[in-house]
């Protein structure tokens, strides 16, 4: 391990498009999916991961390295997280979700969920479908019986918009 | 306005197709009737919330509370998720709303359902401040109708605030949970006599606090770092070696000792503690036995908050004098002084 070598050690990643990406081994283990592989001496050569893209996986590799840079500091980690996802749109916070869940980076996981959700917060129904273009395919029928079994989810909350 | 620059036509409804335990974790960062909501997005929607591990029925503003129709409500509302839940476990499940006797049969289901799905941290705030406190289904537990002792086992943190219940709940709770790390009691009246003590508690944070009946209370928990105990007559505290952080408000001027020849008996040696608060300070001979005692026994203390309680008589003279010795003292064992 670098900490005891003195000499950082170096993992190569592979994304699903043949992407080669370089990082520190002790930047790459808060992905506990490629943390396992190290301690199971698997990550000798180049690791695969089949679930990623380039894009993505640049972008997570990223966060690897800044994050690990902050030295033990909740609250400078949280603004670097914040600040790191100020600026992505939905389509990549859905890419480094799934990225992050197939990594198990629970940091980063939670991070993007918290997110999306705070887009959904206090949000009408019409909203959110528009917002995430999420298609109704209820009938007028169904989506009121669904109304009716969730009355309690619209008793006493106000969102910030009307429908 | 803002509505269409979040997603592009190229990933229309991408939210949708995102798997059921990413979007369920998003839904429980969400307010429990939020995440509900969702169910009428589209039939994707219609059952992700049912799996959210965390059920706080918060009902929102508390000036809402009031009347038969809210409580109904509330109690429908309760029911209502519960029979629809589907996650296999729980994290969290709370339950907040003024609840009354004629609500036992409720609260023991809700209890039952809870337990059932090995919750983690069981939160129960009856929210009442009269006289007519809500008792703890107390029969529940020592005769349990479905749930067995091994239910009790994930246990992790336990609230209780205005629910009646006894130091024999409290210490069953202690005794069947061996993972219990926090422990909450607030407006326990009914409470009279209560010990935390085992050497295999894994308990880090105590609070026991306006129990106005609470005659006595014995700590002995070895991993204990903090402690608060408000309102209280008689406390003994030992074994309790990593404690970090003391809050203690004194009700009556009693002694907090158990020895009257031996004071240090209680006060044994706390090799971690670093601040310790006293509220409630009264000038009495007994406080300031008490701040000499802590001063002697607590070897890294680095802080020792003193918050004077003026519902007391006090006397501006007695303090002024008080603060002096008190200072002096302190500066002599190289602790920072506070007085609020």
């Amino acid at each position: 391990m670098a900490a005891e070598t003195g000499t950082p050690t170096t993992l190569t990643l592979k994304s699903n498009d043949d992407e080669l990406f370089s990082v520190a081994e002790s930047a790459a283990i808060l992905s506990v999916t490629i943390r396992n592989m190290v301690e199971d001496g698997c990550a000798g050569g180049v690791i695969p991961l089949d679930n990623v893209d380039g894009k993505t996986l640049a972008s997570v590799i990223t966060y690897m390295n800044g994050i690990s840079a902050i030295p033990a500091d909740e609250e400078k980690k949280k603004s670097y997280r914040d600040k790191f996802l100020s600026d992505k749109d939905f389509e990549t916070l859905a890419d480094m979700v799934l990225a992050a869940n197939y990594l198990n980076m629970s940091c980063l996981m939670d991070a993007v969920s918290a997110k999306i959700a705070q887009v959904m917060e206090k949000k009408s129904v019409g909203w959110v479908r528009r917002k995430f273009g999420i298609e109704n395919d209820y009938t007028p029928e169904e989506e009121a019986a669904v109304k009716e079994e969730h009355k309690w989810t619209f008793e006493g909350v106000e969102t910030d918009d009307d429908n | 306005c803002t509505t269409r620059s979040f997603v592009t036509d190229d990933d229309n409804d991408r939210i949708s197709r995102l798997p059921d335990d990413v979007l369920v974790g998003i839904l429980s960062l969400l307010l429990l009737k939020e995440a509900g909501r969702t169910s009428v997005l589209s039939y994707r929607w219609i059952n992700l919330w049912k799996h959210i591990p965390s059920l706080d029925f918060d009902p929102g503003r508390r000036s809402e509370l009031i009347g038969s129709d809210v409580l109904t409500k509330y109690l429908k509302w309760v029911d209502s998720v519960i029979s629809s839940h589907k996650s296999p476990t729980l994290k969290q499940f709370r339950i907040s709303f003024p609840l009354s006797k004629s609500n036992s049969n409720s609260i023991t289901r809700w209890l039952e359902f809870a337990f059932s799905k090995h919750v983690q941290r069981l939160e129960l705030d009856f929210c009442i401040y009269f006289i007519n406190t809500n008792r703890f289904p107390e029969g529940y537990l020592f005769a349990p109708p479905t749930t067995t002792l091994s239910d009790f086992k994930s246990l992790k943190a336990l609230s209780f605030k205005s629910v009646d219940l006894s130091g024999g709940a409290i210490e069953f709770f202690l005794r069947n949970c061996p993972l219990l790390e926090q422990l909450i009691v607030h407006s326990a009246r009914k409470l009279s006599k209560l010990e935390v003590c085992g050497s295999s508690l894994v308990l880090k944070h105590l609070e026991i606090v306006r129990c106005p009946f609470l005659k006595s209370l014995k700590v002995a928990a070895p991993s204990l770092t903090s402690l608060t105990i408000m309102d209280f007559e008689g406390v003994s505290l030992e074994n309790i070696p990593t404690l970090v952080d003391v809050s203690i408000t004194l009700r009556m001027p009693r002694r907090v000792y158990d020895d009257d020849d031996n004071d240090d008996d209680i006060w044994c040696r706390h090799e971690h503690l670093k601040v310790f608060e006293f509220c409630g300070y009264n000038g009495r001979t007994c406080d300031d036995a008490l701040v000499e005692c802590i001063l002697k026994n607590c070897i890294v203390l680095e802080k020792i908050i003193i918050d004077p309680c003026i519902e007391y008589s006090y006397n501006r003279f007695s303090r002024s004098y008080m603060e002096k010795c008190a200072r002096t003292k302190a500066k002599k064992h190289h602790v920072e002084f506070v007085i609020r």
